[in-house]
């Protein structure tokens, strides 16, 4: 009996051990991926802060893949101090991310440029901290088309530069 | 309507090694893999449903939690602090091993609150460990090789400072 529960145990998947570690403080994240090569892919692709006025909330949004490229969505308010799982209100991949991103914070949203041409081809991610969903707005017209979209998003005089 | 205390409807569980359980629907609703069976079912489910991943051990301890709870909220003065101080307690009393099968069972029966909470004590518990006290938690081997790992350590140096004894 024993073993048979210990066994169980031994077999906590991943997204499970994941979930878990999406409550672990950043500092001491960041000394568990020395854990498993397994949780390398997992971690933060975009993520970003903001301040939600019709709430009094403050908000960490979190976007990510896990090893199967499943895309999910959390954000953690502080006013209740929780998570909440918005992988619902994901309605296509949101591309691949090599890197950490965080995004910009302007206008009750935050902004994101996606690292994915074929999905979002030019067009800015945008989480709305009041109505607590992602969208996108398309970029600007391009004076010189190239083959290439912007790759830089910042934010320059309470706008939203691309370059 | 009639009453819903007294004369509420019974659903009876089975666990793995055959023990049955009987539910209040109230209760079940928030069983969620249980209230989907519920719904799907055409007719008034009245024979056991049997929970194939499930055993008594852990399927008594999410029936403890979820009578607890619903008890605290009825009483809404004292809900907050009986009931944090009797997660607490439910936190405590579980060895590791105990506490990851529960985990499994509360994803299995899709129990969203306790997992919840259950993934919280268990960030809680790691947060502060060595990698190789958190590799044994999880069951994990470790696949990098002595170089690889070494590298990765040095990178982030500064996050294996304050580690707790295991």
């Amino acid at each position: 009996m024993e073993k048979k529960q210990k066994n169980i145990g031994d077999i906590l998947p991943h997204d499970l051990i994941h979930r878990i570690l999406l409550r672990v403080p950043a500092k001491h994240l960041a000394r568990l991926r020395c854990i498993s090569k397994l949780w390398l892919p997992c971690k933060f692709h975009l993520y970003g802060f903001g301040y939600d006025a019709s709430q009094d909330d403050y908000l960490v949004v979190v976007a990510w893949h896990d090893k199967d490229y499943h895309y999910h969505l959390d954000y953690l308010s502080l006013r209740t101090n929780s998570w909440i799982n918005l992988d619902a209100a994901l309605t296509k991949p949101l591309g691949v991310f090599e890197i950490n991103y965080c995004g910009l914070f302007l206008n009750g949203a935050i902004h994101w440029l996606p690292h994915s041409p074929k999905t979002y081809r030019g067009a800015i991610l945008i989480f709305d901290l009041k109505e607590r969903t992602l969208s996108k707005i398309s970029g600007p017209e391009q004076p010189v088309m190239s083959a290439f979209s912007y790759s830089n998003l910042a934010l320059l005089g309470g706008c939203l530069a691309l370059y | 309507m009639s009453g819903i205390s007294d004369t509420e409807r019974m659903i009876t569980l089975k666990t793995v090694e055959g023990t049955l359980f009987d539910v209040k629907s109230s209760i079940a609703k928030d069983i969620k893999t249980v209230q989907a069976f519920i719904d799907d079912s055409d007719d008034d489910v009245t024979s056991p449903i049997p929970l194939p991943n499930v055993f008594t051990r852990e399927l008594s301890r999410i029936l403890d939690y979820l009578n607890n709870h619903h008890r605290f909220r009825s009483d809404i003065e004292k809900a907050d602090e009986e009931m944090a101080r009797y997660d607490a307690e439910f936190a405590k009393s579980m060895s590791h091993e105990e506490l990851k099968a529960l985990i499994l069972a509360a994803n299995y029966l899709n129990v969203k609150d306790l997992l919840e909470f259950l993934n919280q004590t268990v960030a809680d518990v790691i947060q502060n460990k060595s990698v190789e006290f958190v590799r044994n938690f999880f069951g994990i081997e470790n696949d990098y090789t002595p170089e690889e790992e070494e590298k990765l350590r040095n990178e982030n140096e500064w996050a294996f400072n304050g580690v707790e004894q295991d």
